[in-house]
């Protein structure tokens, strides 16, 4: 596999090359991103409310779907 | 059976994809991925589905959480449906800002569910099926 490297800048979360190459449609490229460091958000785990009477809040009203409906 | 999920999860948890509804505009968003979390009191979506179902988040009432570590948090609250095992839930539900939803009690205590752990799947238990 041949393999070219191009350098680029994510701009409004698109990529954009910075020098001028016109790669053909649907040409597979593969993204290294040199310095980054992920951010590791804090995921939420079997949250509970702080006051659990507000759980009364978010009961549902349940609509069962008949066995052959078509979703 | 549906998988446990092993992309994010370690160990292995029980993952659902469900469908998003916006009732006042019918917008849908499939395929959204919630984990089955017996210990969540209720249920929370990503925010991030909120822009493909136009959904727009209020500046009124948040809900103050309290997560498994003692930390607390707020999170804003939506009016939405969701379809899930072939059943629409129609109210309020959370947000919050990860890649998956947590589908929390006031669901999972409306349908019968089985956790197969040992074989990393999960399903509607269906009692009468498995006596045939």
């Amino acid at each position: 596999m041949g393999v070219v490297t191009y350098e680029g800048i994510v701009e409004g979360g698109q990529i954009r090359l910075t020098s001028e190459v016109h790669l053909p449609e649907q040409t597979k490229v593969y993204i290294i991103v040199p310095d980054f460091k992920v951010e590791r958000t804090a995921h939420l785990h079997s949250p509970h409310l702080k006051r659990p009477e507000q759980a009364a809040d978010f009961a549902m009203e349940i609509i069962e779907s008949s066995p052959d409906a078509s979703l | 059976m549906p998988a446990y999920d092993t992309n994010w999860f370690a160990p292995p948890a029980p993952l659902a994809h469900v469908t998003l509804r916006n009732p006042e505009t019918g917008a849908t968003q499939t395929d959204i991925p919630m984990l089955l979390d017996t210990g969540a009191d209720v249920t929370l979506i990503p925010q991030a589905v909120l822009i493909t179902l136009g959904v727009v988040v209020g500046t009124g009432q948040q809900y103050e959480l309290v997560n498994f570590d003692g930390s607390t948090s707020f999170a804003p609250v939506v009016r939405v449906e969701m379809t899930f095992l072939a059943r629409t839930f129609r109210g309020q539900f959370l947000l919050l800002e990860q890649e998956w939803g947590i589908i929390g009690r006031n669901i999972l205590n409306a349908m019968p569910l089985l956790f197969d752990g040992p074989n990393l799947m999960w399903d509607q238990f269906q009692p009468s099926a498995k006596q045939r």
